[in-house]
């Protein structure tokens, strides 16, 4: 297994920047997840890394050593396709080894090889199969067993579920996270627009937008501390509230009016370029009496353990609040919140303000 | 609801007639032309070939099968109808293989200028018969044509070649104008067929370290290889209509020696150079011999085409 490191990256299609210049280090063993809405670049990025686009400037390095100019078969990654790229007239045995015999393996160390990978894939049954016989998640393990097969040093995966049912993404999903551990760790990446996977798969989020990093973190990392309107938004679900305020000074503190004309104190430096107010929906709970936040109810979701309430406030704004199941308020129900746990606040440009908190009750 | 829905009924049979009316109405023009041009001279010239009659004579003689026994023994006949065959068998696999290097070379997607080849390939292709024969006549003409005299210049040969003028050469000269005429249509075939080889499974094989080479021979060539059915099917028909090219170029001579079955039909059919008299009917029945032996052919192909997509279906 190998480390990576990408210095500068960039990307043009003819005029078109579309990798804006990127720098990320993945530590050997590390499960990298590069997410972001589509078009964002993440593809182009892992292309790039696997040799099928050129980079227009920067440095790759795979293991140490740059691979700019390396050929994609001699950079120790293999891929895994979002189509799966399966070769439709080979058995699956001969799709997984194809490669390796190719390049002059001999026939033994081949079947050796892909006897392991089907093993550890649990498609040993499957291997006198073509690809046309197999179900959508079975191509999909063929089609990491091709990769497996190659024994590489990093592992490049594109969007590899999003070909599945949802039942079988989850259940795919799981698979890969137990082959990370499996393989001892091997090196990763791996890109989603479905920031559920990148969260419970990654030992590092790459958040991308328009060809640019927004953040690089652990999953709760992101989660608890977004950088950004953007990855606050990005990384949850249902999404962040966001609330918008305007803050003025009172005295030795900061007062931040909502848009119903109710205020919060807030405290900490920069506490009056506060220009947002962002609330996950389990951040929010019902309060008797005097609230800062109150509403009606206009659309619950059951989930059967919780349940998402949308909460039309007063200047009509709808808001997500995640109840306990069962302890849910019916529509048309009008409900206060008070804020609990952390708030998130942010500046006119959208940038984390993290010093901010509201400030304490006075006596 | 249900008392509403009666009235309605025959309201709704009256609307589905009136449709299907349209429907009709709309297949008439192309069942006219149809009918006109292929189904009344297919039939017609079945009950010709029952005729003694030049095509003129105001009173056929209807004589059942004496054109066909006639034609059992005509060797001018069994002449042209091998004739047809050996220049289906000279061209079609030489036209497939050739069409089939050049669109593997131009479906790469390396090779810079591919759409002006592409043109270039495809050009013969929409010149009119009679261009080309009048082009390749001169070209190939053992008087001071520029193809003999390239080949005297390079010391290929020491007298100039009479390419559609000896018997032993004419039926070769044709079918390589024939190919070059037609290959680029069997490359658009075979372009067709390479598209639908995914592009991923190209730049799998890449990150594999498959060679180029590799990859045509083990993924492109099994890939496509259920489309040359269809491709020499359609291949070996168009071979067999070679009419124009070769009334354009030889009108079937030296000596018959160029005589395929369509230019026989047309020679016996229609009064000829040679003075012969018309015989319409023992053309007909000619021609329907040689499209029954066609269509046989094409059975075959058909039932191998079968075949190929069953055994294409375990993919």
């Amino acid at each position: 297994m190998a480390g990576l490191s990408l210095k500068g990256i960039r990307k043009n299609f003819g005029s078109a920047e579309v990798i804006k210049g990127v720098d990320i280090d993945i530590a050997p063993g590390e499960f990298c997840v590069f997410v972001g809405p589509s078009g964002c670049g993440k593809s182009t990025l892992l292309r790039m890394i696997a040799g099928l686009e050129e980079i227009s400037a920067g440095e790759l390095s795979i293991g140490g050593r740059v691979v700019n100019d390396v050929d994609p078969s001699e950079r120790g990654a293999a891929m895994v396709f979002q189509t799966y790229a399966l070769y439709p007239h080979m058995t699956v045995a001969r799709n997984m080894g194809f490669g390796l015999r190719m390049n002059g393996v001999p026939r033994d160390v081949v079947d050796k090889r892909v006897r392991e990978a089907a093993r550890i894939l649990q498609i040993e049954d499957l291997l006198k199969r073509k690809p046309k016989a197999l179900s959508g998640g079975q191509r999909q393990r063929v089609a990491i067993g091709r990769a497996i097969v190659r024994d590489p040093e990093v592992f490049l995966f594109d969007e590899p579920l999003s070909n599945l049912d949802a039942e079988l993404r989850v259940a795919t999903r799981l698979e890969i996270a137990k082959l990370h551990r499996q393989l001892d760790g091997a090196t990763m990446i791996y890109v989603t627009h479905d920031q559920v996977e990148a969260m419970t798969l990654a030992d590092k989020i790459v958040v991308l937008r328009a060809g640019r990093i927004e953040q690089v973190g652990t999953p709760m990392d992101l989660y608890h501390r977004p950088a950004n309107l953007f990855v606050a938004g990005f990384i949850g679900s249902p999404k962040m509230n966001f609330i918008t305020v305007e803050t003025r000074s009172q005295g030795d503190e900061t007062v931040a009016t909502l848009p119903d004309g109710r205020t919060l104190r807030l405290s900490g430096a920069q506490a009056n370029q506060v220009k947002t107010l962002g609330l996950r929906a389990d951040q929010l709970e019902r309060a008797q009496g005097d609230a800062p936040l109150t509403g009606v109810v206009a659309v619950v979701e059951r989930l059967g353990d919780a349940d998402f309430a949308w909460v039309r406030t007063e200047w009509g704004q709808e808001i997500a609040v995640r109840f306990p199941g069962g302890t849910t308020p019916d529509p048309d129900e009008p409900l206060a919140l008070r804020l609990s746990g952390r708030t998130h606040f942010f500046d006119a440009d959208g940038i984390a303000l993290p010093e901010v908190s509201i400030a304490p009750a006075k006596d | 609801m249900t008392d509403a829905a009666l009235p309605a009924r025959p309201h709704r049979k009256a609307r589905r007639m009136r449709q299907t009316a349209l429907v009709y109405l709309f297949l008439v023009p192309g069942m006219m032309v149809f009918g006109a041009f292929i189904l009344w001279p297919l039939v017609a010239s079945e009950w010709y070939s029952l005729l003694d009659w030049s095509g003129f004579d105001a009173n056929p003689v209807f004589v059942g099968l004496a054109n066909y026994r006639e034609l059992l023994g005509d060797s001018y006949f069994w002449d042209a109808f091998r004739r047809s065959f050996i220049f289906m068998l000279a061209t079609v696999p030489a036209q497939m293989a050739i069409s089939l290097v050049l669109a593997v070379m131009l479906n790469d997607k390396l090779l810079k200028l591919s759409s002006l080849y592409r043109t270039l390939i495809f050009l013969p292709v929409v010149t009119p018969v009679a261009v080309i024969g009048i082009v390749m006549t001169l070209m190939l003409s053992p008087f001071n044509g520029p193809v003999n005299m390239a080949l005297l210049d390079w010391g290929l040969t020491q007298r100039t070649i009479d390419f559609l003028g000896s018997p032993r050469l004419v039926l070769w000269t044709l079918a390589v104008i024939y190919i070059w005429k037609w290959v680029g249509v069997t490359m658009v075939y075979w372009l067709a067929a390479l598209q639908t080889v995914p592009a991923e499974l190209f730049e799998a094989a890449r990150l594999d370290g498959v060679t180029g080479r590799q990859v045509t021979m083990y993924i492109v060539l099994p890939m496509i290889a259920p489309f040359a059915v269809v491709i020499a099917l359609i291949s070996a028909i168009s071979a067999m209509n070679v009419f124009p090219l070769v009334q354009a170029m030889t009108q079937g001579g030296p000596f018959y020696s160029s005589e395929v079955m369509e230019v026989y039909i047309f020679r016996t059919a229609f009064a000829s150079a040679a003075g012969t008299v018309p015989r319409l009917g023992y053309a007909s029945a000619a021609g329907v011999f040689f499209g029954l032996s066609i269509m046989v052919l094409t059975v075959f192909q058909i039932l191998a085409l079968r075949q190929a997509r069953r055994q294409g279906g375990d993919q």
